[in-house]
């Protein structure tokens, strides 16, 4: 009879660490989740040339776990440059200021994590309307992940006046 | 009582709303820079026999090679006026302004036949300006067989001189594409960096009001001047330093800069004005002769009595002058 008690006691034991070890593993999952989710900052981008209907044309390098969620990432993130970071000059391509330079704030905090939202199956993925074109990507293993780097064509005034709409951006002639 | 209290928090809100604050013009100007290099320019000899070249700005779309300069300029443009910013374009004004001289000279009244009166200062107004001009300045190089753009824009306040915005660099050298291309790709390449500073400029005005220059002189037949003294809050002081206050007490910063004072002569430039004021119980734009009919006025009273003559230079720079109208 203790044996059977001391058996239920041990597989308890065992579902319990069996239990916590998933747990923990769906929370590390969550958070690299909405790191990569809320992550409008770290990245590289440069400006490699200006269109002709106010579109940028943008070389994003991120690195993520799998080559797919890296492209779908650079696109994101050109967007979130043109709109918190903006990009440096470079060459001879003058700087793109930022759309919303003051960046997250408790007021936009809800527009922009649902704008910026990544694509997947069910939902996301706002922000590719102003995705114009794509090219020259690359993709190279580094450590566990890969670095990506993707050519990315926005459509920057289109984006813009959108921000203005919305009521996220100023206009330049906001007061007059 | 409650409608009463919510009809007027309505109206408060309606009048701060449609309160707007007076929207400067602008126009792109041809730098002195980019004239001299084309040949655009005449010469003068003054009563000094000095020769003097200045840019011929009134010529310039008359001549045969400019399709560059316009092209830049409609490129221009069209990206203010997306922006919200239509600009005061030179070529027209330049004809309005010589379609109003022949006008001006051939009008008369159908009564008596008399001509409409036009001072000398009224013919020497009577030249193209705006608020904010944009000294534009370009040039086509080559390296080889390559061609290339080297361009330099700047945004200047025509009243306090101040740059505003400025923007230069070259573009991308290309064998093949032809210079319209390479303009076009110029301008775009360099607005959205511009438009970014006019619009810290613009977010300043709106923090800090906007920024004018005020100068202050005398008529020569006056008989008061800047050092005539007055009793002034239990004190003797001149005049200078009760206008210095006035101007501290009625500018947002409170603190312009007065930054030449004479007997016959005073200015004050860093002067930040409100964008509004309260009149017949709404908010209007407030510009530069709005601010200073304040001073007239305040002189015009008790203990001063002085009477004063108001010259309106635009929307930034405003002069009064004292002792008669």
């Amino acid at each position: 009879m203790q044996e059977i008690i001391k058996l239920i006691t041990m597989r308890n034991k065992f579902l319990q660490m069996f239990l916590l070890l998933v747990l923990s593993l769906m929370a590390y999952q969550a958070n690299a989740q909405k790191d990569m989710q809320s992550d409008y900052y770290n990245y590289e981008v440069t400006s490699i040339g200006v269109g002709q209907d106010g579109t940028k044309i943008l070389l994003v390098t991120v690195e993520a776990k799998k080559i797919d969620d890296g492209i779908e990432l650079a696109k994101r993130n050109a967007i979130a440059a043109c709109l918190f970071k903006g990009v440096e000059a470079s060459g001879q391509t003058e700087k793109i200021p930022a759309l919303v330079p003051q960046g997250i704030t408790g007021e936009n905090q809800e527009f922009f994590n649902d704008f910026l939202k990544l694509k997947d199956k069910k939902s996301g993925g706002k922000y590719l309307r102003f995705v114009t074109r794509t090219g020259n990507q690359k993709a190279e293993k580094n450590n566990k992940n890969y670095k990506v780097s993707l050519e990315v064509q926005v459509s920057y005034n289109a984006l813009r006046d959108y921000m203005v709409s919305e009521g996220m951006a100023k206009s330049l002639n906001f007061l007059f | 009582m409650r409608k009463i209290f919510l009809s007027i928090v309505f109206v408060m809100l309606a009048v701060a709303v449609m309160a707007q604050a007076k929207k400067p013009t602008i126009m792109v100007m041809p730098s002195d820079v980019y004239c001299a290099r084309n040949g655009y320019t005449t010469e003068w000899v003054d009563e000094n026999g000095t020769k003097n070249t200045v840019s011929d700005i009134s010529n310039i779309f008359k001549q045969e090679d400019v399709e560059d300069l316009r092209l830049v300029i409609s490129e221009l443009s069209k990206i203010m006026a997306e922006r919200g910013f239509p600009l005061k374009d030179l070529e027209q004004t330049l004809k309005s302004i010589q379609q109003e001289s022949v006008e001006m000279s051939l009008l008369e009244s159908s009564s008596s036949g008399a001509y409409v009166t036009e001072s000398m200062l009224d013919k020497v107004l009577r030249t193209a300006k705006a608020d904010i001009i944009l000294d534009l300045d370009f040039s086509i190089m080559q390296k080889g067989p390559q061609r290339y753009i080297s361009y330099n824009m700047r945004g200047l306040d025509a009243y306090t001189n101040k740059v505003i915005a400025a923007n230069s660099g070259v573009g991308s050298p290309s064998t093949s594409a032809p210079i319209n291309l390479l303009l076009e790709e110029a301008v775009l390449n360099y607005m959205d960096s511009f438009c970014a500073q006019l619009m810290a400029h613009f977010e300043d005005m709106s923090r800090n009001g906007r920024e004018i220059v005020v100068k202050l002189k005398v008529w020569d037949n006056a008989d008061v001047n800047f050092e005539s003294e007055y009793d002034f809050e239990d004190d003797y002081l001149e005049l200078t330093d009760i206008i210095s206050y006035w101007m501290e007490d009625n500018t947002v910063n409170h603190a312009p800069t007065r930054t030449n004072a004479t007997a016959t002569n005073l200015t004050f430039e860093q002067v930040r004005i409100p964008l509004y004021r309260e009149r017949n119980g709404r908010m209007s734009a407030l510009d530069a002769r709005g601010f200073v009919n304040g001073l007239r006025s305040y002189l015009k009273k008790e203990p001063f009595m002085i009477e004063s003559k108001i010259y309106e230079r635009g929307l930034g720079e405003v002069w009064i002058i004292i002792g008669e109208k």
